[in-house]
């Protein structure tokens, strides 16, 4: 049997999905994580600790357990396991991204510099110093902006501002989340629009679009944080390819070949290359015209959809994404790339607000609504819920699947008002 | 069944700890032993050793 090397962070949602898909195409599976496992001795073949802070280190780690029990194919989970893997993928000689297609597509502001650069539409943006005088800088900003930190994941940090006074404040807010991490940030030009999420295999740096979400709840800050996610795409199909061709150009231009992708973009009325919008967003009567150029590209990510919102994904007959980019990385064949028959969605519970989480009372009548899958709650009694955007861990998930977007996007919010989150 | 306590309930790993780890050595130890079920309320646990911290 083929082993695979998975690089799981101990904090991640993507455990059990990814270790049920190693099992269910019985794969040889080693686990390595940041932290050392009580029984790693019991199992030194299944479980590995790894320095995923350097990846050279890492790499060299692998190296070493490699020599004892030859590995065939390495997979990250998330942003930062993604460039590790990329590292030992290199050191292995396995097949994988190139390091530095992995890092651009980790950096926000190297991965904007590429697609600039090869001319895939992103918005227009500039590297800062934190420590340079914000009051200064603010006022040779063009508004409405986005602050960005070059790391962070889950939009934590990200702050829109409309005006000097705005961005000066969102600055000294963006300065205590990093508390030293990075010392420069983005500022890039807020896009209007309307926001989609693709989620692609690149096979051979091709790029096959596995599911188009809607996000009908509207991004426009001053946070960024995401509720809802529905698939299939209302969007009208011309534009749907437009929005999977911006996502392979984007991915060739950070260089990315291999593995799964998650893109973000949005489509508005603005612009030179855009796309001209006259839409009413949520209901899905979308009237659109747009031109050759295509939409935004917000951001690109050489990973899966996140947390554990690619539980509303099936392919073929019943196939999870985990496993697909299991058998993709080992060269197994993959039954089907298409996904099933029905619409589905997801929502990420909103944080209710700050404070310590006592109870969730609703979950049972939440989980009644039709349509409705599951409610996951994922946060703990005596768990601190922290807001965006100091925070990004969203207390729970509820999954819904039905015959239509719109019917999965109505179960998805009345189960969300089921639920009462009690904070001390 | 298993049902996980202490810092494993909730945690991050629980299904790593249970695969890759309990699994493989109750098998070891009973062969008769083909599979181990998950019964643990993960989204109880008051206190995991390793919170998910992503969205």
């Amino acid at each position: 049997m083929p082993r695979l090397l998975l690089l799981l962070p101990s904090t991640t949602y993507r455990t059990a999905a990814f270790v049920d898909a190693a099992r269910r195409i019985s794969a040889d599976l080693t686990v390595a994580s940041e932290q050392p496992s009580t029984l790693e001795a019991a199992n030194p073949t299944g479980l590995l600790t790894l320095d995923f802070q350097h990846p050279e280190r890492a790499a060299e780690q692998a190296h070493d357990f490699a020599r004892r029990h030859p590995i065939d194919a390495v997979v990250g989970v998330d942003d930062d396991t993604a460039v590790v893997a990329s590292v030992v993928a290199a050191r292995l000689r396995l097949p994988g991204n190139p390091v530095e297609a992995s890092q651009a597509a980790r950096n926000k502001h190297r991965q904007r510099e590429l697609l600039a650069k090869h001319g895939v539409p992103t918005p227009r943006f500039a590297l800062h110093a934190l420590a340079r005088d914000p009051q200064e800088l603010a006022r040779a900003i063009t508004y409405p902006c986005v602050l960005k930190p070059l790391h962070l994941s889950a939009s934590r940090g990200v702050i829109r501002a409309d005006n000097p006074a705005g961005f000066v404040a969102a600055h000294a807010r963006l300065a205590a989340i990093l508390d030293g991490c990075d010392a420069d940030f983005l500022v890039e030009d807020f896009v209007p629009g309307y926001e989609v999420a693709l989620e692609g295999l690149l096979v051979n740096r091709r790029l096959h679009a596995l599911a188009l979400f809607d996000k009908p709840d509207p991004l426009d800050g001053p946070f960024f944080e995401e509720t809802i996610y529905v698939t299939p795409s209302r969007v009208p199909a011309p534009l749907q390819k437009s929005i999977a061709q911006c996502t392979e150009r984007a991915a060739r231009a950070l260089g990315l070949m291999e593995g799964p992708v998650h893109a973000e973009l949005r489509y508005n009325e603005r612009g030179p290359w855009l796309i001209e919008l006259a839409a009413r967003p949520i209901g899905g009567h979308a009237e659109l015209r747009y031109n050759e150029r295509g939409p935004w590209l917000i951001e690109l990510a050489a990973r899966p959809i996140g947390g554990r919102c690619s539980a509303v994904l099936r392919f073929g007959d019943g196939v999870t994404l985990e496993e697909l980019i299991l058998r993709h990385a080992l060269g197994m064949p993959i039954p089907s790339l298409a996904r099933e028959n029905v619409a589905a969605g997801v929502m990420m519970i909103p944080i209710p607000g700050a404070g310590v989480l006592r109870e969730v009372r609703g979950v049972a009548e939440a989980k009644a609504v039709p349509l409705v899958e599951d409610v996951q709650i994922t946060a703990h009694p005596g768990e601190r819920l922290v807001p965006f955007p100091e925070g990004s861990r969203y207390p729970g998930f509820i999954f819904a699947r039905g015959e239509t977007p719109s019917a999965v996007e109505g179960a998805l919010r009345e189960a969300h008002r089921r639920l009462e989150f009690v904070l001390a | 069944m298993l049902r996980m306590g202490g810092g494993c309930q909730g945690c991050g790993m629980a299904d790593v700890t249970l695969r890759q780890g309990i699994e493989g050595m109750l098998a070891q130890h009973i062969p008769e032993v083909r599979g181990i079920v998950d019964i643990t309320d993960h989204t109880t646990g008051a206190n995991p050793y390793f919170q998910a911290s992503k969205k």
